[in-house]
């Protein structure tokens, strides 16, 4: 198995609000699980990186929280976009295609300055 | 935006702890559940299954730390867990918190009492108008102030100057009168003022008005302006006062004006005249000195460009009147500072003197807390090794001490009140009402502070101690506690310090204590015991006769002599030493001076006969007046011998003339007929001035002050002085009954309030140096325990091991003598104006100090060392 890189919290707040998105409200176990799933299993996430992620995001009105009853009739926090969550979303997507852009310029093959 | 309102979030989340945290807990429990379910889902086993749910979780309890991180505000929350800590520590060792905090407690509120003092007589602004703009104008002659200006000048200067917005001039001493009410006849005090001296002030009165430009002017009616407090008295309120009439002064005054309760300029009185030129004081000549001016600058005009115009008129004025204007200017200074100038430095002193003592009273406390971080060293070293940084622990030992530093203040905020009303009596003022009440808001700024400073201070070096690195030596039980090299030198090093500080403050107070006893000491030149003093006005309007005064007098004098008990009676137009001014141009009449510059000027007094003889003013040549020396014979005086000195060098000062400048075109001559021995006029600590004394009988003043030398207590004989002056006219009033003496010490409060002061924070400065020189000393024995029976079973005497001891003490005691010595050379040369006939390096002084110092220094020694003396080998070698 590959090594799972630790997540650093601010793409990880990104991933997030992503998978918020794509999947409606979720609980901390879903988004986890989702996040594993969708880099393929190369990431590992912690809880004690998640939750403070979590955390960050409610306290900033990123997204919002409340207790429901989960899928095995057990009580269980979920976790909803807001308004404000889903402008953050595509201010940050944006602010990411364009930071990759510029860097994967670097590595690939440059035309020579003639 | 969001990270404020993330902020807000985080400051929030320390309500509801409790729920907060049990939901946490049941949102990651229920996490680890479901990832352990989806692994069984997926073919582990129970176990496998919670074993690889947990690995992947990351720590449960980690995870709610960070969780709990993300939630509150951590700084906030280790403040407030090293401050329940620090309180439960007060609580553990009540003892030692008790002394750290009375300690720092007495320091405190020292300072904040001394500032309370400072600031009410120094700092605060004076309650006018614009106060940055208000300046004293004052004279000086041949540069040196002089401070009195005459009337016609005050008038020519008002007039050219246009730098000033307000030019009002002030009689700085109060005139007493008699005022007639239903009730009687009662005393009333009052200043005379330029008619627009309030609003030169910007001081608006409390009910009515002003006086109008018209008042101040001759020939309009009389007007008046009382104090809230004499309308209070007279009228029952200041409305009750405005537009009623007051007869005063023998005449009919209209009250147009009540000032406020709280104004006050160099005086408190009962009433305020307007200046009217040509009437009274303001019909006196260009020679006789009288008036101060308080003047308000116009806007954007500084005072160097008004000083600069003034000197201009100076100049004129010196031109037009040769006569008089020699030599003379106007000097302007900012008000408030030329009100303060004579408090201004002993304060500074005294202000100095309780910082140091707050000083001292910091390096006790820190010295203390070293010793106590010693002791705890097992307690950090623990924290250490559970993973606390040294910001950490350094932060927890500060939040102590600010705890410590803050109980202290709160006491010591209290105990300033009380010592803002002690402090005064304790330095033996007898006016404690002068001092002032309540604290201002600047003054409880000033005490929040020093609090701040003062935990600071004492707290960062135990801090930073506590925590250094050089602890982890190990945590071994059984390791002694012995203490670190560096950490004893540094108490050892405070201790030096404090002996040092002490030494100059107690110097410093030996130097002022010595001047103080050379004051009172001196001899003033006339004998002062047993003499009661006083004074009897007579009403200008019913003694307008020059000869009824005259009668008057004579006869008071002849039943004054009558009481039983009283051996001379004197009288005097100006006591000495209570009643200065009064100067007049006096010179040779057979060879006045070829510049008028060099004039010279003499005090004039005028006496019955009998003043010399009662008040035992030697007389060595000449004679007294006599009855001879009446208003038709030849004017006559009677001179002192440093006039003699000054105007006949050389020769016989008997039978040669003296013209004097009085007014009027002329000067008058005077024959001299004897000489006086020289009286200390104006203060103690002055030389006596050139004086001429002059017949009564030709000079018949409606006031005259009286000398009765008695054979027993002065007091005793007051009421039958009332009977006798009340038996010759019940309308003449006695005034001021009181014995020399009292007035000499009395006029010696200042310098006696000083030096009792200063003698007070010295004495408490050295107390505390004491004890913690016994403090360091006594910690050093116990740590020295096991050394000491190793010496005492190794064969050193119990004499041998007390030696040891006190070198120890005495080596820190004397290094701290020789440093306070050097620090004392140096800064005992700020006392100099304050000392009298006192060098500021008197040799008695620096030896006698040393030498207390040392005695005391070495009884504190002794107590540790007898301590160590009596050491039982047996039982120290066997202490762990």
């Amino acid at each position: 198995m590959a090594e799972k890189a630790d997540v650093w919290q601010g793409t990880l707040a990104l991933m997030v609000l992503k998978t918020l998105e794509s999947m409606g409200a979720l609980h901390g176990y879903g988004i986890a699980r989702r996040i594993e799933q969708t880099s393929g299993d190369l990431l590992a996430v912690r809880y004690g990186t998640l939750y403070p992620a979590l955390l960050k995001l409610e306290q900033e009105g990123y997204i919002s929280a409340e207790w429901g009853i989960s899928d095995n009739h057990r009580r269980a926090k979920y976790y909803t976009l807001t308004r404000a969550g889903k402008k953050q979303l595509m201010r940050e997507a944006r602010e990411w295609s364009r930071t990759t852009g510029i860097i994967s310029r670097f590595f690939s093959p440059s035309e020579e300055v003639s | 935006m969001r990270a404020v309102r993330a902020l807000l979030s985080r400051l929030t989340g320390q309500l509801d702890k409790g729920r907060k945290d049990r939901e946490m807990t049941e949102e990651l429990e229920s996490h680890l559940r479901m990832q352990t379910e989806d692994n069984l889902r997926s073919g582990m086993s129970l176990e496998q299954a919670r074993r690889e749910a947990l690995l992947k979780s990351g720590g449960l309890e980690t995870s709610k730390e960070s969780c709990r991180d993300r939630r509150g505000l951590p700084l906030i929350e280790t403040v407030i867990q090293d401050l329940t800590y620090a309180l439960r520590q007060v609580r553990r060792s009540p003892g030692f918190a008790a002394v750290v905090v009375l300690t720092l407690a007495l320091g405190i509120g020292a300072n904040t009492a001394m500032f309370s003092i400072v600031y009410a007589a120094l700092l605060k602004p004076l309650p006018f108008r614009d106060p940055a703009r208000l300046v004293l104008a004052r004279c000086t002659i041949g540069g040196a102030i002089n401070p009195y200006v005459s009337t016609p000048d005050y008038y020519d200067y008002r007039e050219q100057a246009n730098d000033f917005e307000g030019f009002s001039a002030v009689l700085p001493f109060p005139q007493k009168t008699t005022v007639l009410g239903n009730a009687g006849a009662e005393r009333a005090t009052f200043l005379v003022v330029a008619h627009d001296l309030f609003q030169t002030l910007g001081v608006a009165p409390a009910a009515g008005r002003w006086f109008s430009p018209e008042e101040g002017r001759p020939g309009t009616s009389n007007a008046v302006m009382v104090s809230t407090h004499f309308a209070q008295r007279w009228f029952g309120g200041p409305r009750n006062a405005v537009g009623a009439s007051l007869h005063m002064n023998g005449d009919l005054y209209q009250v147009v004006g009540v000032m406020p309760a709280k104004f006050h300029l160099f005086d408190d009185v009962d009433s305020w005249v307007p200046i009217r030129r040509g009437e009274s004081f303001a019909a006196a000549p260009r020679q006789a000195h009288m008036w101060v001016i308080v003047g308000r600058l116009k806007p954007g005009v500084s005072r160097d460009g008004a000083q600069h115009q003034l000197d201009v008129i100076s100049k004129r004025l010196e031109q037009q009147y040769p006569a008089s204007n020699t030599g003379q200017a106007l000097r302007v200074d900012p008000l408030k500072a030329a009100l303060k100038e004579q408090q201004t430095q002993p304060l500074s002193v005294l202000m100095a003197a309780v910082g140091l003592l707050l000083l001292i009273a910091c390096a006790n406390v820190a010295g203390l807390l070293l010793a106590r971080g010693s002791a705890r060293r097992q307690e950090i070293l623990m924290r250490a090794a559970l993973g606390a940084s040294r910001v950490r622990i350094a932060g927890r030992l500060l939040v102590e001490s600010t705890t410590l530093a803050s109980l202290a203040s709160i006491l010591g905020v209290a105990l300033a009140f009380w010592l803002q009303r002690l402090l005064p009596i304790m330095v033996g003022l007898n006016d404690p009402g002068s001092a002032p009440r309540g604290m201002d808001w600047q003054v409880l700024l000033f005490a929040l502070a020093i609090s701040i400073l003062t935990g600071v201070f004492f707290g960062v070096a135990p801090a930073l101690r506590g925590s250094s690195a050089c602890l982890i030596q190990g945590l071994g039980s059984g390791a002694r506690t012995t203490d670190t090299k560096a950490r004893v030198s540094l108490r050892s090093a405070l201790v030096v310090g404090q002996v040092a500080v002490s030494l100059t403050l107690l110097i410093g107070a030996g130097l002022l204590i010595r001047s103080f006893v050379h004051l009172a000491g001196i001899d003033p030149g006339f004998q002062t015991q047993h003499l009661l003093t006083g004074e009897v006005q007579l009403s200008p309007a019913q003694y307008a006769d020059q000869a009824r005064r005259i009668r008057f007098f004579d006869g008071l004098r002849e039943d004054l002599a009558g009481i039983p008990g009283v051996k001379a009676v004197g009288f005097t137009s100006h006591l000495p030493l209570r009643d200065p001014l009064g100067d007049y141009p006096a010179w040779d009449t057979d060879h006045p001076p070829a510049n008028p510059a060099s004039q010279g000027t003499a005090h004039r007094r005028i006496v019955l006969p009998g003043y010399f003889d009662a008040v035992r003013i030697p007389l060595r040549a000449g004679r007294d007046f006599g009855a001879n020396d009446r208003e038709n014979a030849p004017r006559t005086m009677v001179i002192n011998q440093q006039m003699a000195r000054t105007l006949f060098p050389d020769k016989d000062p008997l039978g040669r003339r003296v013209s004097v400048g009085m007014g009027g075109t002329e000067p008058t001559t005077f024959e001299v007929v004897g000489v006086a021995g020289d009286v200390r006029l104006d203060s103690v600590g002055d030389n006596a001035p050139p004086t001429m004394y002059l017949s009564y009988y030709q000079f018949p003043d409606t006031m005259l002050r009286f000398a009765i030398r008695t054979d027993q207590d002065p007091v005793s004989i007051t009421r039958s002085v009332r009977k006798l002056v009340l038996a010759r006219d019940r309308a003449v009033p006695v005034e001021n009954l009181v014995s020399m003496e009292n007035l000499i010490s009395d006029s010696l409060v200042p310098q006696r309030t000083t030096s009792i002061a200063l003698a007070l924070f010295a004495s408490v400065a050295l107390l505390l140096a004491c004890i913690g020189l016994y403090g360091v000393l006594a910690y050093s024995v116990s740590q020295r325990t096991q050394e000491i029976g190793v010496r005492v079973a190794l064969g050193a005497s119990r004499g041998e091991v007390l030696r040891l001891v006190l070198k120890q003490g005495l080596t820190l005691a004397v290094t701290g003598l020789a440093l306070g010595m050097v620090a004392a050379f140096g800064l005992t040369r700020l006392l100099e104006n304050m000392l009298f006939d006192v060098a500021p390096h008197d040799p008695a002084t620096f030896v006698a100090v040393s030498l207390v110092l040392t005695v005391v220094a070495a009884l504190a020694c002794a107590i540790p060392a007898r301590r160590a003396a009596k050491v039982d080998p047996m039982v120290a070698l066997r202490y762990e």
